[in-house]
Formats: C-alpha cells, sequence, structure tokens
C-alpha cells in the first residue's frame, strides 16, 4: 500500500528528499506534502552560501534521473576537482587531495606503495603530480571524464561547488512539478498514537495526516526529538569547531577545486561558483582570526541521532547529524541517507526491520564521516577516538589503509588525505622491492606525460561552463 | 624497505596451506634480505581428496602467474561451475548455487526484483534460467568465461575442483623454482624467547634447528605453534554448525564428468561429491549425536554413484576459529586457524585470503601491534560471514521428522543473519558488507533454494515498464539457453585443452 509521506524543514535537504522520493517510488508513494518551516537553510547541517560536494552529488543525480547541466544552471553551480588543503603541515605548498584514481599499480602493488619505495630511496614524489584531476585544477582545465575507460581521463572524477538557494529552489520546483504539496507554516504539535506520529499540526492549526515522517529540520531536529527513543551523541568533545560565518564576494575567475586552509582555531574554505567567491570560516567560538564581520556566527556542535529512524519517523541531514564539513561530507551524507531510505522504503507504518537496517548503515557511514573529519584535528594535540588512531597507525606503519563498512572515502582518497596532513608510512609493501626502481620510475614517468598530454586538450573551465551550463543561459531564456 | 625488515620466513606444515603460503610469499623474496624455508614430514600424512574451490582462485593463480591448462593438467582437475543441493530443503527438491549473476539490473533495481515481478505477473521462467553458469550446468557443458563485457559468455564465471595432493605437489615445485628451501622433518621442540614468548626457533628430530623471524603454522588440526605453543585459545561454533565428523572416500569416474560439485542432504549431514578427471571424491560430513561411523559408513558407501576405492577415511573436527589467527609472531594459515566444512568450498579461499592479508599488512621485526590488530580484525570478520552463510543453508531445512535437521531448524542464529533473512522474507531486500564474499546472487540462490520466497517485491520494481522488462527477460533466456547449447561437453573441452598428466 503506497505511503503518505511528510517531510519537514526549508532549504536543501527537505526538497532534495522529496524529488528523489518522488521520482524513483512511484509505486510506494501516495501523497508527498513538505511543511516549509523558512530561516536559515541549516537542513545538511551547518548553513553555507556555497556547498562544496565530493563526486557523489554527480553520480546522486544522475541515478535520480536529475539533468545535472540544469541543476548546475540554477545554482551558479562550477566544479571541484579535489582539495587543497594549505597550512595543514609545516610545508609552505599546500597539497592536494584529488578526485578519482591517483596513478596506476603495477601488477599486485598499489601505486602509492610503488611512490612510497621511491620515497624510501630519497626521491621527492608528489602523489598528486600523478592524477588528472590535480593536473587540471593546477592548470584551470575541466571536462567531464568520458565513460569510455581506455582514456586515462576516465580515471577522474568531479564534485560540484553549488549556490544554497539556487539549488534548493531548483530542487524544490521538481519536486512540485512531481506534485509534492507545499505548506508554509511552522510546526505545532505532532500527535502520536502508539509511540508512532500519526499528524503534525502546525501552529496556524493545519492537520497533516502521514504514514512516514522525515525530518529535515536541520540541527534543531523538531521532529526526531519529540520520539521517546531518541538521544543526541555529542561530538563537540572532539571536534571542536563549533562556529561558522560565510562571505561572498563577486569573483568571475572560477577555481576548478577547493581550498581548505587550517587556522589555528579551526579553517577556511574557498569555493567558486560563475560569478562569484565564497569564504566560510568554521572555527571555535571567541577565537575568529584577524576578521570583522557585522553578521552574527551559526553557531553548532558537532554530534548525531543515535537512532536516526524511530516509529515511523525519519531524521536526514542537519536533523540526523552534525559534522565538521572540512571534508565536503555535507551533501553526500543526505544524498547517502536519501537513497537508503528509498532502497528500504517500508511497506506499512510498523517497520522495525527497514528502520534497524536503515540506523545500521547509517551509523556506519557516519563513523566513517567522523573518522575523516577527526583526522584534520590529529595535529591539534586532540587525543584521537581508537576507531582513527588505529587506522593512522596501521598507515603508518606499512601504508595499508584501513577500510569499514559504510567508507566515503576510497583507498586514493584515504592516502591522500594522510599524506596531506604529512602522516606517512614507515614501510612499504615489501613486494615492491621484487621490482627493479628503473621500472617503477619508467611507470611513473610513462603515467605523468599520458595524463599532461591529456589535460593539455581539456578546455578552460571558465570556457567549459559556458559552453555548457552557464547560468546566464536562463536569465537569457527567462 | 625498512630498518629492521623480516629475514627468515619459516612454514611450519607442507599441505595445501604450507605449500600455497610458501608459493605466494617466495615473491617477497625478492627484496634480497628474507628467506622461506617451509619444514615438513614426510611421516605426516595431509588431510584432503578432493578439493573444490569458488572463484577467487582464479585470482590467486593470476598472481603467481599460473596457466590454467597446466594448472588443470597437473592436478587432474575439472571445472566447477556452482554447487547442486539435492534435498536440502525437503527430499526430492534441488537448486544450484552458482557462480555468476542473474540476469542485469534496470535503473539501479536489482534483478531479482524484476524477476519476482514478472512472475507474480505469470512469466513462466525459474530465476535459475536467468544464469548461464546454472544453464550450462545443466546440460554438463563448460567454456571458458569471456572478460568482454559485450560477451554474453562474459556472464559465465567458474572456479576448479582437482585434487589437493597434487596440488601441493604442483606448487611446491613453483615455490622451489622460486628460491623456497624444503626441509624434511619432525618438529619435536618449539623454542620461544623468554621473555616475549615470540617464536625463536622449531627443533627437528635429527637435532637441527630452523630459527625464523616470522613462522607460518600450517601444521593442520593440531595448530602445533599458534595453540600448542601459544595457547591462543579457540572459539567453538558447533552450538551453529554441529556437524563433527567427516568420513572420506574416492571412487571411480563416473560419465557424464559433471562440472559442478554436489551436496546431498543425509539423515544426520550431508555428502559431498567433487568430480576429478582419474577419479570421484566424496565425504560425508556429519554428526556424532545423531549417527554412528558404522551407519554414517554404509550410508557413504550406498550413496557413491561409481566403485570405492579405498575404504573411508574418518576426520575429527570442531567447528570454529581460532581467537587471534596472528598471535606474537605466528601467522595460522589453514586447518591450524579454525575449520568450518566445505558446504560452500571456502577452505582454500581461507587460506588464500589469509595470504593475501598478509602480504598486505607484513611486518617488520618491531611486529607492531596496530597491523596483528587489523589482520585479526579483517579475519573475524570474514570468518563470521562465512559461518552466517553456512549456517544459513541449516536453518532453512524443511526436512520435517529427521531430529540431526529439525534440531537445526529449530536453533537460533546470530542476530547478523537473523537481519538478512528478515529483510530477504519482507521484500526481497540484499545488503552485500564491504569485502563480503558471498554475493547478492550467492544469497539469493541459496534463501531460494532453500525456499524463502520474498513475501512481496520492492515497490521501486514499479517504476520500470512491464512489457519492456517481460520482453528482455524472455530474450535473455533465450539467448542463455542458446549459448548453453553451443559449449563443448566438460568432458570434451577438459579433454582438449587439459588432460591430465602424471607427475
Amino acid at each position: 500500500m503506497p505511503l503518505d509521506i511528510v517531510i519537514v524543514g526549508s532549504g536543501i535537504a527537505p526538497w532534495m528528499a522529496a524529488s528523489a522520493l518522488a521520482r524513483m517510488a512511484r509505486g510506494g508513494v501516495g501523497t508527498m506534502t513538505v511543511l516549509e518551516t523558512g530561516g536559515v537553510d541549516d537542513s545538511l547541517g551547518i548553513p553555507c552560501a556555497i556547498e562544496t560536494s565530493l563526486p557523489t552529488t554527480p553520480a546522486f543525480l544522475k541515478a535520480i534521473g536529475i539533468d545535472e547541466d540544469a541543476a548546475i544552471k540554477a545554482s551558479n553551480g562550477s566544479f571541484t576537482l579535489g582539495i587543497a588543503m594549505g597550512n595543514w603541515t609545516t610545508n609552505p605548498a599546500p597539497a592536494f587531495h584529488p578526485f578519482g584514481e591517483t596513478g596506476a599499480s603495477l601488477g599486485p602493488i598499489a601505486f602509492h606503495q610503488l611512490a612510497a619505495r621511491l620515497r624510501a630511496g630519497g626521491q621527492n614524489v608528489n602523489l598528486a603530480n600523478y592524477s588528472v584531476a590535480a593536473l587540471c585544477a593546477q592548470s584551470g582545465r575541466f571536462a567531464r571524464p568520458p565513460a569510455n575507460e581506455s582514456s586515462v581521463l576516465s580515471t577522474m572524477e568531479y564534485g560540484l561547488h553549488l549556490e544554497s538557494t539556487g539549488y534548493a529552489a531548483f530542487l524544490k520546483q521538481d519536486a512540485q512539478e512531481r506534485g509534492a504539496i507545499t505548506i508554509k507554516d511552522d510546526i505545532g504539535t505532532a500527535e502520536f498514537d502508539c509511540g508512532l506520529i500519526t499528524a503534525l499540526v502546525t501552529r496556524s492549526g493545519e492537520r497533516i495526516k502521514g504514514d512516514l515522517f522525515i525530518d529535515c529540520s536541520g540541527p534543531a531536529a523538531n521532529l526526531i526529538s519529540q520520539m521517546a527513543d531518541s538521544l543526541f551523541e555529542d561530538w563537540s568533545n572532539i571536534l571542536p569547531c563549533n562556529s561558522a560565518l560565510s562571505l561572498s564576494m563577486s569573483d568571475d575567475n572560477p577555481l576548478p577545486y577547493t581550498r581548505v586552509d587550517a587556522h589555528s582555531v579551526g579553517w577556511q574554505r574557498l569555493a567558486s561558483v560563475q560569478g562569484a567567491l565564497n569564504e566560510q570560516f568554521i572555527y571555535q567560538a571567541g577565537n575568529l582570526p584577524d576578521r570583522q564581520t557585522d553578521d552574527a556566527p551559526y553557531t553548532f556542535a558537532s554530534g548525531r541521532q543515535i537512532k536516526p529512524w524511530i516509529g515511523n519517523c525519519i531524521a536526514i541531514g542537519g536533523a540526523a547529524a552534525v559534522i565538521d564539513p572540512v571534508a565536503s561530507t555535507q551533501l553526500t551524507l543526505t544524498e547517502s541517507a536519501i537513497s537508503r531510505l528509498i532502497s528500504l522504503l517500508p511497506h506499512d507504518r510498523a517497520c522495525r526491520i527497514e528502520a534497524a537496517e536503515y540506523n545500521r548503515q547509517t551509523n556506519d557511514q557516519l563513523d566513517c564521516a567522523f573518522d575523516i573529519a577527526c583526522l584534520h584535528y590529529v595535529r591539534n594535540g586532540t587525543a584521537m577516538p581508537d576507531r582513527i588512531a588505529h587506522r593512522i597507525a596501521v598507515y603508518e606503519s606499512c601504508g595499508r589503509v584501513v577500510l569499514h563498512d559504510g567508507e566515503i572515502f576510497e583507498t586514493a582518497s584515504w592516502v591522500s588525505l594522510f599524506d596531506a596532513l604529512g602522516i606517512t608510512p614507515r614501510r612499504y609493501d615489501p613486494l615492491a622491492d621484487g621490482i627493479p626502481q628503473s621500472r617503477i620510475e619508467d611507470h611513473l614517468s610513462q603515467i605523468r606525460s599520458v595524463m599532461i598530454q591529456t589535460v593539455g586538450s581539456c578546455p578552460p573551465i571558465k570556457d567549459y561552463i559556458n559552453m555548457c551550463c552557464d547560468a546566464r543561459s536562463l536569465e537569457n531564456a527567462a | 624497505m625498512s630498518a629492521d625488515p623480516i629475514r627468515n620466513i619459516v612454514v611450519v606444515g607442507g599441505g595445501t596451506a604450507g605449500w600455497m603460503a610458501a608459493a605466494a610469499l617466495s615473491r617477497i623474496q625478492g627484496n634480497g634480505i628474507s628467506k622461506i624455508i617451509l619444514v615438513e614430514s614426510d611421516e605426516i600424512g595431509i588431510v584432503g581428496v578432493g578439493e573444490a574451490t569458488i572463484p577467487p582462485i582464479k585470482t590467486f593463480n593470476a598472481m603467481l602467474g599460473i596457466d590454467e591448462n597446466d594448472f588443470i593438467a597437473s592436478t587432474q582437475g575439472s571445472f566447477k561451475l556452482g554447487i547442486e543441493f539435492v534435498g536440502w530443503s525437503r527430499d526430492g527438491e534441488k537448486y544450484l548455487h552458482p557462480f555468476g549473476a542473474y540476469g542485469s539490473d534496470i535503473e539501479g533495481i536489482k534483478f531479482h526484483q524484476l524477476w519476482m515481478k514478472m512472475r507474480k505477473a505469470g512469466m513462466p521462467h525459474p530465476i535459475a534460467n536467468f544464469n548461464l553458469s546454472t544453464v550450462a550446468a545443466q546440460h554438463n557443458r563448460f567454456t571458458k568465461p569471456d572478460a568482454n563485457r559485450a560477451s554474453v559468455l562474459s556472464q559465465l564465471d567458474n572456479a576448479y575442483h582437482f585434487d589437493a595432493e597434487l596440488y601441493a605437489k604442483f606448487l611446491r615445485k613453483y615455490a622451489e623454482h622460486r628460491g623456497v628451501t624444503r626441509q624434511e622433518g619432525k618438529i619435536t621442540r618449539v623454542d620461544q624467547n623468554a621473555e616475549n614468548g615470540f617464536i625463536n626457533a622449531v627443533v627437528l628430530e635429527s637435532g637441527d634447528v630452523i630459527e625464523g623471524d616470522l613462522f607460518i603454522d600450517c601444521s593442520g588440526f593440531i595448530g602445533l605453534l599458534i595453540e600448542q605453543t601459544l595457547k591462543t585459545g579457540y572459539e567453538d561454533w558447533c552450538h551453529y554448525l554441529p556437524c563433527d565428523r567427516a568420513l572420506a572416500v574416492p571412487s571411480e569416474r563416473t560419465e557424464p564428468l559433471l562440472p559442478y560439485t554436489r551436496s546431498t542432504a543425509q539423515s544426520a549431514g550431508w555428502q559431498w561429491r567433487i568430480p576429478l578427471q582419474h577419479r570421484t571424491g566424496n565425504g560425508y560430513v556429519y554428526c556424532s549425536d545423531f549417527i554412528s561411523e558404522d551407519e554414517a559408513s554404509a550410508s557413504l558407501l550406498a550413496g557413491l554413484d561409481g566403485k570405492a576405492l579405498s575404504d573411508p577415511r574418518p576426520l575429527k573436527f570442531t567447528t570454529g576459529r581460532r581467537k587471534k589467527a596472528w598471535n606474537k609472531n605466528v601467522i595460522a594459515l589453514g586447518l591450524a586457524s579454525g575449520f568450518m566444512e566445505p558446504l560452500e568450498s571456502t577452505s582454500i579461499h581461507l587460506v588464500q585470503a589469509g595470504i593475501s592479508k598478509l602480504l598486505a599488512l607484513f611486518p617488520d621485526k618491531s611486529f607492531n601491534a596496530h597491523e596483528r590488530d587489523e589482520y585479526n580484525r579483517l579475519t573475524a570478520i570474514q570468518w563470521a560471514q562465512i559461518r552466517d552463510f553456512l549456517i544459513l543453508h541449516y536453518k532453512l531445512n524443511n526436512r520435517i521428522g529427521q531430529p540431526f535437521w529439525e534440531r537445526c531448524a529449530a536453533m537460533d542464529i546470530p542476530e547478523s543473519l537473523q537481519r538478512k533473512l528478515d529483510l530477504f522474507g519482507g521484500n526481497g531486500r540484499l545488503f552485500r558488507y564491504e569485502d563480503e564474499l558471498f554475493s547478492d546472487a550467492s544469497w539469493t540462490a541459496v534463501m531460494m533454494g532453500q525456499g524463502l520466497m520474498p513475501n512481496a517485491y520492492d515497490p521501486l520494481a514499479d517504476t520500470v515498464d512491464s512489457a519492456q522488462v517481460a520482453h528482455m527477460l524472455g530474450r535473455m533466456a533465450e539467448v542463455f539457453d542458446k549459448t548453453a547449447r553451443q559449449m563443448p561437453m566438460h568432458a570434451e573441452y577438459i579433454a582438449q585443452n587439459c588432460q591430465g598428466t602424471l607427475m
């Protein structure tokens, strides 16, 4: 029997959920109502004028059938090929965490193990020199990777930079075109029967009945916090940042990457969209360095709902978890939560089995996102929790990347991140010693020359945007 | 490579596990520092009659650079497209757990969901018709899978059957050729470091002392180093998998040569049948609480389809795993690391997986605890996942009136398995763990084969066009059937490509 769905919140998360459910779950969804509460869009967790994504966002849009160019146009969007990380170690040059593959293995020996062997011999090997995404980023070029695996360009991946208001409006329009009903009001009270929500009564007295209630109200967690079993796990002792400020200025030279620089009390991010550059500061309160602004900072505490799905209420986005967004994981977490809900869409309100599985998978993924965020604070002297300490220790000892269920980063990303934070292995794969050093050197220089040649054929990012997803084309059409 | 690299690696025991380890580790000698010695005693026999494997064995062989035809010919081997389970849900019923996928997903919707939807709408084809390995197996045919995804033969997947003793010999030749030293002799004493308990050396009957930095314990059930010396401890899984005995007997080859393993349910366990070129391997895995050795032996011999070539050989075991596969400077592989019955042919795979984990986390003389912990963490996860898959076969039986089987059907099961059953039984949902050995297709084959049909298909399957799916499925079944009929007979393929040789 199709379920009537009620979504609460405003901004990217509720509309992304509405659009994806309307597109993907036609057989399982009856009516869909969005109670739009208004206010600052913290539906993903920490609000920012520009959202930066990992390569999951293009993949998610494709999976639910949304035209990526249209989404980019509507949100003045641009592309990002990785994260440049400055000031995280004493090395003055920023390190680069590229999206997609880095290098290529030689037989059973992973690329980073080959590089480690050359480094052990005294050579200075920069991993990013062997990544198409990094080389494109360096030269300000961009083209979408082809599906054809025979081109080295197919080894690269990319994420997006999207203006939050434009992206939310785009998703809203898409959901409304597919039948989502909008009610603008505040949550008043929820009505319960046997621990399940039966209806929401808005502040102005309207009653919205439903079978499944999705809480996209951001860190306020207005709905899930009313469930009997709800419990928030606070991570602020390990992820100390609690304030955010965002400033945009006009700029017409988009950078095809995200830049994240460490500060003594937090970090600062630069991200380009069409016609603008945004700076976001994430820091521990009272410590904003050398910058004054009239805006009050947004304050938050990192942590999560231990059970994001309780009864017939599912918290998605910032209502489920707030994680320091240093690694651009906010969009990823919300996209995965929505995909997971679709893959577990229940048949009726009593959905104990689906809820348990949803919570298990969600927590696996949040554990991994938490590990990634923690790792950025390793040099602060913050005591690392056991799991991330184990990841670091194994990598430092033999260069092996520990992977868990629900991982957001593949091996190559973990290696780049460790490298960028100055964590290097003491040893490398013993099998790498079975290969003559000259053969490894030839392998590396061959990869690099093929990549440089290919990257040279990509257009400057601005030309690429003008060609296929220029936001001004919307205005002209209108 | 490191300030303090491992110099001497000592492999204790020369069965399948020992020689697999020696062959794979021989590549480490490329660093010019490490040396590998394998100690085995001609007096101590090896366990193993006929071995059946699963497809990842091809990765192991490729890593070693082994030629498939040479390998099959040298081990009297044959090809395996899956396992036929006879009588496991109830007498008279059977199903194949095949290698390779069922059909292909459409718009992110899993194939078995589409199949359930079309089946409900009256489509006649059983799901077996959409797995090319199954269709080929039904005709006793085989050919090599094609790596090119455009080819229908890319849907095929296979593993091997071979004579375990010949496989050990084959790998011994490989390893010795690459510089592994074999030391004949019986170990009579083990020397430990007085301070930290690490193994310093094994001492042979002859008085020879074999010193080592790293020891690979492949000594079989007794676990000479890992248990006898280090007292690592054993986690007993008899509660879930109560079989504790096996009887093994070879019999004469019969025709046609089947391209699959067969597992037939018996009153107190099950009987395996592994077709090789020169004979058929058979065995009865049973629970001694429910049948005597004599009765089991009689049942085994009565169940053979060819003349027995020897008397049944008994084996005793306790299902479970060593609490730490890596303890101090010892890594246990094969039976020394634990035992799970060969119901899904996972024994050799566990050895292979242990070796690749060891290579990925290879220690130096400092023996960093985190590498050991990671090895043990990954090993524990893998063993538990396979255990759950084996329990599934027993739990979902319908052999009413047989005390052994009724006890299995009534047992409580791990929460991790219960969750899988609930999700599949509801809407046919499957979620594979990271690095899980058994795929969605394997779980689908066995759950449906054992009689667990989902209550309903996933509502997502309603988003695709029925007429289009019906057309696609009809066409797929047709193409698979035609493709399978064009393959050579299994015996013919072997005669043409890899006829057995005497070593």
